[in-house]
């Protein structure tokens, strides 16, 4: 496995959300229907987590919802089945470093475990995952990232003191009077590019594995989001830096741990692992040039350049009608969402290249940005 | 050239220690990051930070705990704090006493939610 070679990740830690159930939406194209988000909103249901993939006349929106809400949920949209169960592991801080969500599809492809949704926030990747394969994703991270000796995955838990207290001073309270939802800014990031792919489930090991052998460390990504897709597989979206898929042909050297290095440094034939690492590279761009004959999921042209809306605000993630009022405002602007992912207090949508400033715009009726 | 001073940014929200952590850093500012209560104490004690930004809801150690154990500390009780605090009409005073008897000697305080503009101002006048 490449990755051993190298040096580990360090992440600060762990966050685990329980008890969660997840809903999908995937009309067909031209089939008119009310989005879950705006139904969820309707009903004062949070969603703690979203994605909203749009590609061409094909959309898909997924979204974890309390368990708690689980019945509502179900009666509102009329569902005979019990909405499948599932939870949410996070990582934290990614630093815009790709190797970070490339690493964890690579570890949930190698360990066979599906996942739902694969989303990042400003500083957080989260997957949602079958509720019975957490503490096995927790092992896988534990062994591959580099996390502080005193970490514990942490689980939000409400503490019935603090609860008391701010039942006299609710926190939220601003919630609850103000005119506009209340940000700590919006971000507007133009002229960076998305990358999309699709891949089997049983490529994601490989999906991820090209993700994180073509992350460059003067390149930042700004928004992953994977999904399965209506059709089986994965569709994956990746907002990054311009010029992030053009290869570092130095990166694989500088990643490499220095006796190594020195090693290689003076052999002019490549050995087998070696070339194994660097054909993965070339399979970023070009799916001809695997000599493994895996799936290459990746195409080093990017897919369309786009402008990314990132905002950020108090307790978000608890909230309902965040992500409505935000689609709301751009649909009444006619500004077209391309990728959407929410996870704890964040929300990013990539849009099309130009139309960032129109979507702040638009998103100023519905959110206070100081 | 003055040197950098160090500020301890203190939330169990990732995103918002990004969100401050950037903001700090385009004021010149050297930042460090805790994600909860018992790393921020960690964090204290082996980078003694000039000003500590502090959330008082977090896993662990809550952000009243963590400024009493600084403030109780001879050899931290010059470090400011700053607390996020989401009780800021019940705040009168710096040093300041909640209805349920917590009491605080925090230097100073921000309501949630946060300006950031706002929290700029704080910082820069506690470190200059």
């Amino acid at each position: 496995m490449v990755h051993l070679t190298m040096k580990q990740i360090s992440i600060n830690g762990i966050r685990l959300g329980r008890k969660m159930v997840r809903v999908d939406q995937a009309p067909a194209p031209g089939q008119a229907a009310v989005p879950v988000y705006e139904t969820f909103s309707r009903h004062r249901i949070n969603m703690v987590c979203a994605g909203l993939h749009h590609c061409g006349a094909t959309s898909f929106f997924s979204c974890c919802l309390e368990a708690k809400h689980k019945d509502h949920a179900a009666q509102i949209l009329g569902c005979s089945a019990d909405l499948p169960g599932v939870c949410m592991v996070s990582i934290y801080p990614h630093h815009g470093n790709i190797q970070v969500p490339g690493l964890l599809m690579q570890l949930l492809g190698r360990a066979g475990i599906r996942f739902f949704h694969l989303v990042s926030s400003h500083a957080v990747v989260c997957v949602v995952v079958e509720t019975n394969d957490q503490d096995a994703v927790i092992s896988l991270l534990e062994s591959a990232f580099d996390l502080p000796p005193s970490h514990t995955p942490y689980c939000q838990e409400i503490d019935e003191d603090i609860s008391r207290f701010l039942q006299k001073y609710p926190e939220t309270r601003a919630f609850y009077v103000e005119e506009k939802i209340k940000t700590y800014g919006i971000q507007v990031r133009a002229g960076l590019e998305l990358y999309q792919t699709t891949f089997t489930q049983a490529a994601a090991a490989d999906a991820g594995e090209q993700m994180f052998h073509t992350a460059r460390s003067d390149k930042k990504f700004h928004l992953v989001s994977a999904m399965p897709g209506p059709e089986q597989g994965y569709d994956l979206f990746v907002v990054t830096d311009p010029g992030a898929g053009t290869p570092d042909m130095d990166a694989g050297r500088r990643d490499m741990d220095p006796g190594r290095k020195d090693m290689e440094s003076g052999r002019t034939d490549m050995d087998p692992g070696r070339m194994g690492m660097d054909a993965g590279r070339m399979a970023f761009g070009r799916a001809d040039m695997d000599p493994g004959g895996r799936e290459s999921v990746f195409d080093r042209t990017p897919f369309r350049t786009v402008d990314l809306i990132s905002f950020h605000g108090p307790h978000f993630g608890d909230r309902y009608k965040i992500f409505w009022t935000a689609m709301d405002c751009l649909t009444e602007d006619h500004v077209p969402v391309l990728v959407a992912g929410c996870t704890g207090a964040s929300i990013s949508l990539a849009v099309p290249d130009g139309q960032g400033r129109a979507a702040r715009n638009a998103l100023a009726r519905g959110f206070e940005a100081p | 050239m003055s040197e950098q001073k160090l500020i301890l940014v203190v939330d169990d929200d990732p995103d918002l220690v990004e969100a401050v952590s950037m903001k700090l850093e385009t004021k010149n500012f050297r930042v460090a990051k805790a994600y909860d209560g018992v790393e921020a104490m960690d964090r204290i004690k082996e980078e003694k930070p000039a000003l500590v930004i502090l959330d008082v809801m977090m896993p662990r150690k809550n952000g009243w705990d963590v400024c009493e154990e600084i403030k109780n500390d001879a050899g931290l009780k010059d470090i400011a704090v700053v607390l996020l605090t989401a009780v800021a009409d019940s705040v009168k005073t710096t040093s300041y006493t909640h209805h349920d008897g917590k009491t605080t000697l925090a230097d100073d305080y921000i309501p949630k939610p946060i300006d950031l503009d706002e929290l700029m101002e704080i910082v820069t006048d506690h470190c200059s």
